[in-house]
């Protein structure tokens, strides 16, 4: 898993994921600081996260094992809210 | 998923017979802030019946093979919704003109 920060979205009404009220997030990959670290790409978004949060992120086919993502053609999703990461005892990050 | 604009076609007549029917399109990744093409293109499926100049996402991968068009086809890029609107950094850097005509 990886950590991004969303930083916007993506509104799409024709889709063919056939996922029942998707939300389209646009997140930039971050480092364990929370600092912007490389490509922004478009993630579904699972739990409500909310502009300028530090979401892990899940890619790949792992991301079909959830209820609401099994057999639907999703590559990467946010599967939680990160509250604090910490780097050998320092707190780098804290929501 | 990765956006990209829709920028041509791809036609191929000696394909494996499970490709048959399928519209393959050309798309250019797009930098979501400037909307600018990013020199990077794909080839996709195409699950939505996108049009050239539309901008879409894609899923990659064994994703791919998850809609209704793709199921089961040897495909590893599915273009899977048109973008009626993209807001990043607090701006709207891009709306569908004609949005809700539909």
């Amino acid at each position: 898993m990886t950590l991004g920060r969303i930083v916007g979205t993506v509104v799409c009404s024709k889709r063919a994921d056939g996922i029942p009220g998707a939300v389209w997030r646009l997140v930039e990959t971050c480092n364990h600081k929370g600092e912007a670290a490389g490509d922004v790409t478009i993630v579904l978004d699972l739990i409500g996260a909310e502009k300028g949060d530090v979401v892990l992120l899940c890619r790949g086919s792992s991301v079909r094992w959830t209820d609401r993502t099994a057999d639907k053609p999703v590559d990467e999703v946010i599967v939680g809210l990160v509250d604090i990461i910490d780097e050998g005892g320092i707190v780098t990050y804290r929501r | 998923m990765v956006l990209a604009r829709v920028s041509g076609t791809v036609v191929s007549t000696h394909k494996t017979e499970d490709m048959t029917g399928l519209k393959l399109s050309v798309l250019e990744k797009l930098n979501p802030r400037t909307m600018k093409g990013t020199g990077s293109y794909v080839v996709a499926l195409d699950g939505v019946g996108a049009d050239e100049g539309e901008i879409v996402f894609y899923v990659t991968g064994s994703s791919a093979r998850y809609t209704e068009t793709s199921k089961g086809k040897p495909t590893d890029a599915t273009v899977i919704a048109i973008v009626d609107s993209v807001e990043i950094d607090g701006k709207t850097t891009y709306a569908k003109s004609g949005e809700g005509d539909e």
